[in-house]
């Protein structure tokens, strides 16, 4: 078991959700994921839309929406302690403290009553001492950092009255305000245009530089993992297909999926006319094809990929994928 | 790749008027739009947002422009103002030679068969209540109704296969389709009328990695296969570079700089220019960089700097010129204009 001081701050093993809506087949939106995060590390989940990137991290929060979800197994270890076994008075003080969650939805999180200001001192306060005199100081200096324009005015914005990026700004302030081990970033950037993106992610590299702290990057945007990640997960409808080092995933992808998705990149296609493409689409989350997820979609698929369900393995030193036909076309 | 046209000058008022050559589709000149801002009880005009101020572009036939710039700088009202969605405030627009800034709404509306636009959103772009086919037949049973039921159905089938989806497509409703097959039925819808020219206003943003792809391809495929000329209005560098001849980089209201795609991406020559080059993250791990970072607060179109607009957050402004002249838009080099005091 991982112990507080190995390195490992969160170790993930095996969870599994499911939602069981009222019309339809039961959706297993997270089949069975495994990954720590070291400190200081930043680890990037990555994968498309309906993969369960999200579910992953509130799973780890514990705020599956209940019902319809149910975590049916699997352990979140953090700091060698399972966060899904401890009483939720604890996990309570969890949330916003050691552990910070950016939504991807920021009014989520945001109360529509409170001032930003406001909601963004009690982030402070919560979990440590700050004098009421250095507060609207502190406050406004992160939603500077933020890149809120005028933020003195933000301070005593109510959240409808900001625009879509810049509740996410006020969002990454009031995380930052909490100082955690461990910073859940779910699609941070992905309401915002480039240059703000890169202020942000400058930032956040910043801060971690400073306290030292883990990232964990939910995005589907590939860009942005090679430009923050040190280690990478990738997801397909569900299931880890891959994990690997950032250098080593964009260099040689293992996973016939990740590789379709990086050929697909416009700025790795300069002077192609024609932008190579994954066959088909996402399956819907209740209607999976059964064993390997992928094969209906792969060029390397088998008979044995719709018969037999691959197990993640070990491929390469700290490279592991989930695939059948890995063995051939890495000959190829 | 010579689609720019020289600029005109300001006195040759007939000169615009006419056909500017074979070339080019379609111009704009000192395109200007300022939204008021109201409040108060009496809803009194307090402020005005300069959301477009004396833009200039022009495409060719068969081209492709990227408009390129961050949230808020005015890509969505300038893309709605040359197609008349938006009235513009002052400027000239000129399709295939003829000024449509004041044509009556009743010509307009027949020249809108050859102006479409895509939408940024495929979720909300499309009528939740209509069958497919009802969305992308809606402008043929207003324009070619006298051609029968048999001829409109024909070419709903024939706009399904050239977007890809299958033809009982056309029955079924959008809440049914993904999000790259929604962007696929507003490109449909976009096509029916066999237009020249289309809008594209962030038609891939909204979309993940895989499918973004297969709806770029389908938009150059369509570009060669039916002449069409696309204004493509992004904030990702890489995609519009990928799909432009041609990139537009507005801020704050102002075109900042233009020219052919790949000479802006690799020589860019605005300030802004290179700081949103640098900003965009590069898909490749071992490129990571120093990024030239934007200081200060992002400013708002209701107050624009005096001077240069972008001043204010430059870093290499000379403190004498940038504060107080407003740079005029120059041709630097062959092609190549730029907005800027500094830039030789
Ligand atoms: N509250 C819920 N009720 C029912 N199904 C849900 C619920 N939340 C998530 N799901 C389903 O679980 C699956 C995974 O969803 P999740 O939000 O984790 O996707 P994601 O990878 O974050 O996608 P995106 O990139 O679009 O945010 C989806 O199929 C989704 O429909
Ligand atoms: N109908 C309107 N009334 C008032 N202000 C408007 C209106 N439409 C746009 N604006 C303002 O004009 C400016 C330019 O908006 P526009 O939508 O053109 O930006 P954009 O470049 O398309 O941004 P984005 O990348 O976020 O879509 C913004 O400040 C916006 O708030
Ligand atoms: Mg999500
Ligand atoms: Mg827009």
């Amino acid at each position: 078991m991982a112990s507080a001081d190995d390195g490992t701050l969160l170790d993930v093993r095996d969870i599994r959700v499911t939602f069981h809506v009222a019309d339809g087949p039961p959706v297993r939106a997270v089949e069975g994921v495994s990954f720590t995060i070291e400190k200081g590390e930043t680890l990037a989940v990555v994968g498309e839309s309906g993969c369960g990137k999200s579910v992953t991290g509130l799973t780890i929060m514990r705020l599956i929406p209940s019902p319809p979800g149910v975590i049916e197994s699997g352990e979140v270890l953090f700091q060698g302690r399972d966060l899904l076994a401890c009483p939720e008075r604890e996990m309570r003080s969890i949330r916003g403290g050691e552990i910070a969650m950016i939504f991807q939805e920021p009014m989520t999180s945001l109360n529509p009553v409170f001032t930003i200001g406001f909601q963004i001192a009690e982030a402070l306060h919560a979990h440590r001492d700050v004098s009421k005199a250095e507060d609207r100081k502190r406050v406004v200096e992160l939603l500077r950092r933020v890149q809120i324009p005028s933020p003195e005015e933000g301070f005593s914005s109510y959240p409808h009255q900001l625009s879509g990026g810049m509740r996410q700004r006020a969002m990454i302030a009031m995380a930052l305000a909490c100082n955690s081990k461990l910073l859940i970033a779910d699609e941070p950037t992905t309401a915002l245009d480039v240059t703000t993106q890169a202020q942000i992610f400058e930032l956040l590299t910043e801060l971690r530089q400073e306290m030292g702290g883990s990232i964990l990057l939910i995005t589907h945007d590939l860009a942005v993992v090679a430009e923050t990640a040190d280690r990478v997960v990738v997801m397909y409808a569900g299931r880890v297909v891959e994990q690997s080092p950032v250098n080593e995933l964009f260099d040689a992808p293992l996973h016939p999926y990740t590789r379709g998705l990086l050929e697909s990149i416009p700025s790795r296609n300069a002077g192609k006319t024609k932008l190579p493409v994954i066959p088909g689409s996402v399956p819907d989350a209740a209607h999976k094809p059964a064993n390997c997820h992928f094969h209906p979609r792969c060029p390397y698929a088998r008979q044995k990929c719709s018969q037999q369900d691959p197990e993640l393995r070990q491929i390469l030193p700290g490279r592991f994928a989930r695939c059948w036909a890995l063995g051939d076309w890495l000959e190829t | 790749m010579t689609g720019w046209r020289p600029k005109i000058e300001k006195d040759s008022k007939h000169q615009r008027a006419t056909p500017t050559g074979s070339e080019t589709l379609l111009e704009v000149h000192n395109l200007k739009k300022y939204f008021p801002v109201r409040r108060g009880l009496l809803r009194r005009i307090v402020a005005h947002i300069q959301a477009v101020d004396g833009v200039d572009l022009s495409i060719r036939r068969g081209g492709c422009l990227g408009l390129v710039g961050e949230s808020g700088c005015g890509k969505t009202t300038t893309g709605r103002i040359i197609l008349r969605l938006i009235e513009p405030d002052d400027g000239q627009i000129i399709f295939e030679g003829t000024r449509i800034e004041s044509l009556p709404d009743n010509q307009m509306r027949l020249l809108r068969r050859k102006m479409q636009i895509i939408f940024q959103d495929p979720f909300s772009s499309l009528n939740p209540r209509f069958t497919v086919g009802g969305i992308i037949s809606e402008g043929l049973k207003i324009f070619e109704a006298d051609k029968g039921r048999q001829y409109i159905n024909a070419r709903i089938v024939e706009l399904l296969r050239t977007v890809g989806l299958s033809p009982d497509a056309a029955r079924r409703y959008p809440h049914e389709f993904s999000g790259g097959q929604r962007q696929r039925i507003g490109i449909a819808r976009a096509l029916a009328l066999n237009p020249k020219f289309i809008v594209c206003d962030e038609p891939v943003s909204a979309l993940d990695a895989s499918i973004q792809a297969q709806v770029i391809n389908l938009l150059e495929e369509l570009q060669e296969r039916l002449g069409l000329a696309y204004l493509f209005i992004a904030h990702d560098l890489s995609v519009v570079r990928h799909i432009s001849d041609e990139i537009a980089v507005m801020y704050l209201g102002w075109i900042v700089e233009r020219g052919p795609a790949d000479e802006v991406c690799e020589d860019p020559l605005h300030p802004y220019t290179k700081a949103l080059l640098s900003a965009v993250p590069s898909a490749d791990p071992h490129a990571r960089r120093k990024r030239i970072m934007l200081k200060g607060d992002v400013p708002t179109p209701v107050n624009p700097p005096p001077g240069c607009r972008f001043c204010p957050r430059c870093f290499t402004s000379d403190s004498s010129v940038c504060p107080v002249e407003v740079p005029p838009e120059r041709e630097v080099r062959p092609g190549r204009f730029v907005r800027c005091h500094l830039v030789k």
